[in-house]
Formats: structure tokens, C-alpha cells, sequence
């Protein structure tokens, strides 16, 4: 072994200057499985003489990091761990079963918006920027919004944040962004961003097993995760990422469980098309005992509902026409609770519409816009559509070798619009982590390395999980002391101008 | 009620009363213990019987030595702690010429399972890595370990061995007009309390270190707070520390071994080296949270860094 003399470290230094000087600025992490050529630059570094044979044999089937799900979450993560200098050395494969070549190659229609959108904090639009995604995103497609409208649809109780007025700092609330847009720029930038190790994406690739490795005589590879593909090829990980949603498989193999309960209520999302461009940027949420209704500004004119309600209404109301939908969607926004639930109840679609039209005529005219949105004229066609809603925490995010983000760790309530945006605090924070190991030379799945991550995100998580439950066991009810009471509360908040700039900070994941 | 600072004062002056002048480790300014006495079991004065129960007691620990919620628990998440020392330190006080160093030879000298060791051997900074202990079950088991690793298999930069620091020898110069071979840095965490005699070790690592280069030392003061935090609570009550990990009357002080580099390896005339101590820090650890450098550094762990400027 030689060791560094006096004279030898003159000599580099002299000599090797410039090799030198290149490798003082960013030392990376030598990749597990990296290929010579990487290591080959440091001076010094004594090439193995004792290689492994069985690891020579099996390289190419091991990978750093192993990311079982193309999400958001999932794509999110590979791409940060791409923009990281610390972590751009790492061999990363992204496992995806269904294939990604249209999202790849979005070009959307000008007219028509896809139902699923998600409301993108600050704090997670300020993550996808730095890691370079937010720049491949259609701007002209993203609705900032910077007011936002709450109220009891009971009692009638209004609380309004207004980003302007309580002087936070960039003004807006929240983006909405389709999720479409999100994954189309997270892959473009995979696809554009040189870096060596590439990331591999194997979409259209289902994961049929997951079992532990096996112990070779010169290699001990029994607690690398190996994934059988449908491909027919296996490959093993050193840290196995579950992004892979609320039935995770990767979460089954870690043994990790995950407790919560079924809400009685589905989510209805669909497309809108408003009366006329108000460019208010407004966001509405009404709170009905039946579940809260959500209209959000998209760009144009347009908007996307989010309607929690029993999984009758929603069936219900998907199996209307077009414009007996939309009038639904306006008297949820206007009516009182008796009224509405009679015109729920309906099936005539003339009478409803008679019916309607002649309860807005009796409302003044100045609350459109401001105290419930304009009306609504137009749903997008096929853009129903309604998924069970529920809540979920894992015990814990991680095990050895295994990390859980996103969706498998936890799943919430849409009322908050916080279910994404926690997912990308998780990718924020697991990146953050596997950052600090490689600069150091930890193993990337050690336990003691990621529990890190989970003693970060779970109190965090947990606290923002537990609001959101309680929000909706307070407003989905009309029992009327449970009402006054929760009256009283919102009244008393709308009057504190520090506790609503308390909570938008919170919601903007601060 | 007496102050809290009066109360310390009397404990100090006990302790300093109660300490003799006997000769015990490095040379006369480490003194042993009638209060450890007091606490701990009396062993024999012998080198070999010290040795003999510290080697048993690791070789007892070493089956659970990886697993991370085990006995060695507070070991791992040390390891992050000790890493960003090690490279803080070298960026913060190395000469211009070893700034930002990315050619790290190392000896981790009581490398015990090798937490410490593999970080280094991955770490991008670090050209090779040798870890020496003397307890051959833990070794084993850093051996085992080290195969469950391809970078590391693959990557040829880490080494055990099952030697004594005092027996390792130092490469002799290939041809005349070089200097012989020596490290860059040694490492000697959680070490010097374990041994018989840590100022031959001490002395023993010193010379292994090349001009330039650093040692990186982490262990106990000899307090009473020390006793309580360690021992009392750590071994007794909370128990995350195994049983006789530690003893008392072996700890070290920071100020002793600070006065052994200044008697020893300053401006000694006819050594030829100079050695200068750059960093000394207090460390506690915070349950739930992990090993943080906070606190005097004189009162319970410590980390301390010399180097050696020629």
C-alpha cells in the first residue's frame, strides 16, 4: 500500500495540480457500482487486486437505489438525487408498471384540462426549482392562486385568507398545476439533464416479487432487497425507495403497517368551464355535512372541482347529463342545506334546472364572485371521475434498506390539498439525507442513516394528518352544537389576522 | 443550599485530594482513582488481567455490534459525528497545501466492528483506510461485515487487522533519501480509556503520522459528572450502554492529555516533530436525537485534534 510522503503530496500538488484542484471542489460518492472511469480520476486510489469475482459477475444487476414507483413522489426523488452534486454518482433505476411515453410526450390541448390537479405549496414549488424541474413545467398551464374562500355551508360562518393582505412573503397560496404537467416535466428533465450514471426507468415494468438477496461466499448480499421484474431480470438494491402508492408493495415487504381508517366519502374531481374569465384567482371550499365541495382556478376561465361526498351523490352525480351536473355544482356553492339536499334528490333534469334558476334569482347578484364563485356553465367531457377516500400513517418510514415516501407512508384527506405536497416534503427531506450519507460515506441504507428521515417527517406528517381528520369529523356533521361551536371557532379565527397567517404559513409547508 | 458551582468546586477538590501521585499511565500526569475505587470493582495491576477483561468484554459484544438498535446503538450514531471532525477539522485548520484533501491514507486504531472504518472507506476523501483491534471476534465480525458491501469488496481501499498498535510496523523507506511511510491521519476513537498504557499508544500513533498529517482522539474525562452520565445512567439505569464498557479510574482527562502533547510533542529538542493541538471539543448525547458537540470539554466526552506541524 502506498502511503502519502512528504515528497509524494509535492508532487501531486505540483504536477497534478489541476486534477487536484477539480477533485477539491466537489469530492463525490464513488458509486457502489460505479464504472472505472469514475474512479479512475482520483490520484491515489489503488485499483483492487482482490475484486470480488461473484460481484464482477452481478454488477450490473446492482443498483444504489432502487425506486419502486413513477409517481411524483417517485420521479421527484430520482430527479433530486440526479441534481445533487453529493448524490449525481449514484446507479438509480425507477421501477414503474405502467408505461411512461405519453406522459414523456404530453402536448396538451389548450382547451381541456386533465382532472387530476393537484395544489402545489410554496414550499414544494421552491424544491422542484432548485432541483431544475420547475422550469420544464408549462407555466401557461399552472394557476397560481392567491385568495382563498372558506365557509360553512351549515351556518354560513366565512373565513377568508388573503395572501396579500396578510403579507406573506411571495403572494400566492398555492399553484395549481395538472399532475399530468408535473410528471411530463420531472421525466423531460430526467430525459435532458446529462449525468453519468443516467437514470434507468424501466416503465411498463411490473415488480412480481421482492425477496432478500442472497449470500454469495465472497459477497454477503442478504440484506440487499432483490426485485424480480416482469421482465425476467432481478436486480437488487443497497436502498429500496417504496413510491408506489397506498397498496405498497415494497411497504408488504417491509413489514411495515400502516393504520387508518376508510372515510365514507368519495372524492369527485372534475373540469370546469366558467361563465366568463374573472380573473380573481380565487380558490372556494364550502363545507357541507356531507363533505366539503372544492372549485379551484385554472388557467382561462376554467377550474377544477373537488367534491368529497357520500359515495351515493357521487355516483349520482356522475351518471347525470352535463348540465344538470353543473347545476349541482352551483347550488352546492349557493343554497342552503334543505334546499340542496332536495335538489340532490331529483332526477328530473328540467326540474332541477327550473328549480335552481329559481333560487339563484333570489340571491343578490353582488355575491357572485365574491361570496360564491360564478357559475359554472360546462363540464369537461369524461372528466368525472370519483376514487374512495381514506386516511393512512405508517408506523414508520423506514426499515433497513427501505424508505417509504409519498403516498405509501401516508394518505389524507384532498380538503387541505396537502396530500401531495407532503409526499414532496418527504422526497425534500429523504434526499436531504441520502445527501448527508454519501458526503460522508455512510451506507446509504443504513437504518441508523434514514430513521433521520422519518424522525424529521413523522411529527410533521402526524401533526398535519391529525388537522386535517379533525376538520372533517368537525364539518362533516350538522348536529347543531357541534356547529355553533365550530361557528364560533371559525369567526374567532377569521377576526386574528396572526393566527390565519399562522396557519397559511403552515398549510405553504413553511 | 449551596450553589450548584459551589457543590462542583467541593467535588473537584475532593477529587484533586483524593487523587495520588502514583504512576499509572502517562508518565506523571494521569492520575488514577481512589474515587474510581469507590465505584468500581478493584482489578488487578497488572497489563495482561486489564487487557484480558476488556478483550473478553468485546468479544462478548461483538455478535450485536451491527445491529443498529442494539447494545452498540449509541456507537452508530456517533459515526456521523465523528466523521464530520475528522474532515471539519482538516478543512478548517489544515495547512494550505491539505485543504479540501482528497487523498486520505487513515489507521483507525480500535476499529472495533468497523462502524467507523467502512463510513471512511466509502468516503469520496479517503484513498485507503487500514482498522486495527485487538479483540479477533469483533474483527471477525468487522470482516464479515465489510463482505456485505460490494463498494468495499470491490473498491480495495479498507484493510483489518488483528494487531496491537505498538506491533504495527511502520513500512521502512523503499530507497534512501525517502522518509518512511506514514499516515495521514489516525484515528483513535473511544480507545485510549480502553487500554493499559495509553501513553505508549499515544506515542506509538504519533509515529505513524507523517508530517502534516493529524490524530483525532475521542474519549472521557475522569468527573464526577462524567461517572454519573456514563456510568451511572448510561450503564445502570438506562442501560444503552452495555455493563463494563467502561471504567472510571480509566478515563482521561482533557487537560492531561492536552499536557502530555505539550510536554511531549512540543518543541521537544532532538525529536524533530512538532505537534499542535487545533481542536478540542465537548460531545454529550441527547436521547431521541443523537450525539451533538455541545457542553465544556472538560467535563464528560470529548473529541480533540492535533496536528503535527513537523
Amino acid at each position: 500500500m502506498r502511503f502519502c510522503t512528504r515528497r509524494a503530496t509535492l508532487r501531486v500538488h505540483g504536477a497534478g495540480a489541476r486534477l487536484y484542484r477539480k477533485y477539491l471542489v466537489r469530492p463525490r460518492f464513488s458509486s457502489t457500482l460505479a464504472s472505472e472511469s469514475v474512479r479512475g480520476g482520483q490520484s491515489g486510489t489503488q485499483k483492487s487486486a482482490t475484486a470480488s469475482s461473484t460481484y464482477s459477475k452481478i454488477a450490473s444487476s446492482l443498483y444504489d437505489v432502487v425506486i419502486v414507483g413513477g409517481g411524483i413522489s417517485g420521479l421527484s426523488l430520482a430527479a433530486g438525487l440526479k441534481s445533487s452534486q453529493y448524490t449525481s454518482n449514484l446507479k438509480i433505476a425507477l421501477v414503474e408498471g405502467m408505461p411512461l411515453a405519453s406522459a414523456k410526450s404530453w402536448s396538451p390541448d389548450p382547451d381541456r384540462y386533465s382532472n387530476r390537479v393537484s395544489s402545489i405549496t410554496p414550499a414544494s414549488q421552491r424544491y422542484l426549482s432548485q432541483i431544475g424541474v420547475w422550469d420544464h413545467v408549462y407555466s401557461e398551464r399552472v394557476q397560481p392562486y392567491d385568495d382563498m374562500r372558506v365557509w360553512d355551508g351549515v351556518s354560513g360562518a366565512r373565513i377568508h385568507f388573503d395572501a396579500f393582505h396578510l403579507g406573506t412573503e411571495d403572494g400566492t397560496i398555492a399553484y395549481m398545476t395538472e399532475n399530468l404537467n408535473l410528471q411530463h416535466a420531472l421525466l423531460s428533465h430526467l430525459n435532458d439533464s446529462p449525468s453519468d450514471p443516467p437514470v434507468m426507468i424501466l416503465d411498463n415494468t411490473k415488480v412480481e416479487a421482492i425477496t432478500k438477496g442472497q449470500n454469495f461466499d465472497d459477497l454477503d448480499l442478504s440484506s440487499w432487497p432483490a426485485l424480480k421484474l416482469s421482465t425476467g431480470d432481478t436486480i437488487m438494491a443497497r436502498l429500496l425507495i417504496g413510491a408506489d402508492g397506498v397498496r405498497s408493495p415494497v411497504r408488504a415487504f417491509a413489514n411495515i403497517e400502516s393504520r387508518g381508517w376508510d372515510y365514507n366519502q368519495h372524492g369527485l374531481v372534475a373540469s370546469l368551464d366558467m361563465e366568463w374569465d374573472d380573473r380573481q384567482r380565487i380558490a372556494w371550499q364550502r363545507f357541507l355535512p356531507t363533505g366539503p365541495i372544492a372549485l379551484l382556478p385554472m388557467p382561462d376561465g376554467k377550474a377544477s372541482l373537488v367534491w368529497s361526498t357520500t359515495p351515493k351523490y357521487a355516483a349520482h352525480l356522475k351518471s347525470l347529463s352535463a348540465s344538470a351536473f353543473c347545476t349541482l355544482v352551483n347550488a352546492a356553492f349557493r343554497l342552503g342545506m334543505v334546499d340542496l339536499e332536495y335538489l340532490m334528490s331529483r332526477v328530473d333534469e328540467e326540474e332541477i334546472r327550473e328549480d335552481f334558476e329559481w333560487r339563484d334569482a333570489r340571491l343578490p347578484i353582488e355575491a357572485e364572485g365574491q361570496q360564491f364563485p360564478i357559475r359554472v356553465v360546462e363540464v369537461q367531457e369524461g372528466s368525472r371521475a370519483s376514487f374512495p377516500l381514506r386516511m393512512r400513517h405508517c408506523d414508520t418510514y423506514v426499515a433497513p434498506r427501505i424508505a417509504l415516501v409519498g403516498d405509501a407512508a401516508h394518505t389524507t384527506h384532498p380538503l387541505a390539498g396537502q396530500g401531495l405536497n407532503l409526499g414532496q416534503g418527504d422526497v425534500a427531506s429523504l434526499l436531504r439525507v441520502v445527501e448527508k450519507a454519501c458526503q460522508q460515506g455512510s451506507d446509504i441504507g443504513d437504518e441508523v442513516v434514514l430513521q433521520e428521515y422519518w424522525a424529521e417527517r413523522y411529527p410533521v406528517n402526524h401533526m398535519m394528518l391529525g388537522v386535517i381528520d379533525k376538520l372533517q369529523k368537525l364539518y362533516c356533521t350538522d348536529f347543531p352544537p357541534i356547529v355553533g361551536i365550530r361557528t364560533v371557532g371559525l369567526e374567532v379565527v377569521e377576526s386574528l389576522d396572526w393566527v390565519k397567517k399562522m396557519i397559511m404559513k403552515q398549510a405553504a409547508g413553511a | 443550599m449551596p450553589s450548584p458551582r459551589l457543590i462542583g468546586k467541593y467535588i473537584e477538590l475532593v477529587e484533586y485530594h483524593l487523587t495520588t501521585n502514583q504512576q499509572r499511565v502517562l508518565s506523571t500526569t494521569f492520575l488514577p482513582r481512589p474515587i474510581g475505587q469507590l465505584f468500581t470493582r478493584r482489578r488487578a495491576h497488572s497489563n495482561a488481567s486489564f487487557s484480558a477483561d476488556e478483550l473478553s468484554h468485546f468479544n462478548a459484544l461483538a455478535s450485536t455490534w451491527w445491529d443498529a438498535n442494539g447494545p452498540s446503538r449509541l456507537l452508530h450514531k456517533m459515526n456521523p459525528l465523528r466523521i464530520s471532525f475528522i474532515f471539519d477539522t482538516i478543512d478548517q485548520y489544515a495547512l494550505p497545501a491539505l485543504s479540501r484533501a482528497c487523498d486520505l491514507h487513515m489507521l483507525d486504531v480500535g476499529c472495533g466492528g468497523g462502524i467507523l472504518t467502512e463510513s471512511l472507506a466509502r468516503n469520496p476523501r479517503v484513498a485507503s483506510i487500514t482498522g486495527i483491534d485487538m479483540s479477533e471476534d469483533v474483527l471477525a465480525v468487522a470482516q464479515q461485515h465489510k463482505k456485505r458491501d460490494p463498494a468495499l469488496v470491490s473498491g480495495g481501499k479498507l484493510e483489518y487487522s488483528l494487531c496491537s498498535l505498538l506491533d504495527l510496523q511502520i513500512p521502512k523507506a523503499a530507497s534512501e533519501g525517502q522518509q518512511e511511510e506514514r499516515y495521514d491521519a489516525v484515528t483513535l476513537f473511544e480507545v485510549l480509556e480502553h487500554v493499559p498504557n495509553p501513553s505508549a499508544v499515544l506515542q506509538a500513533a504519533t509515529e505513524r503520522v507523517r508530517p502534516g498529517g493529524w490524530i483525532f482522539v475521542s474519549t472521557v474525562n475522569r468527573t464526577a459528572a462524567a461517572y454519573l452520565t456514563t456510568i451511572f445512567v448510561g450503564e445502570k439505569i438506562l442501560k444503552i450502554v452495555p455493563e463494563g464498557t467502561h471504567t472510571w479510574s480509566k478515563y482521561i482527562n482533557e487537560r492531561e492529555l492536552r499536557e502530555w502533547f505539550v510536554e511531549h510533542k512540543t518543541n521537544v529538542p532532538g525529536s524533530g516533530e512538532h505537534w499542535d493541538i487545533v481542536r478540542s471539543e465537548g460531545c454529550i448525547y441527547v436521547p431521541f436525537v443523537g450525539w451533538k458537540f455541545a457542553g465544556p470539554r472538560d467535563l464528560g466526552n470529548y473529541f480533540l485534534a492535533a496536528r503535527r506541524l513537523e
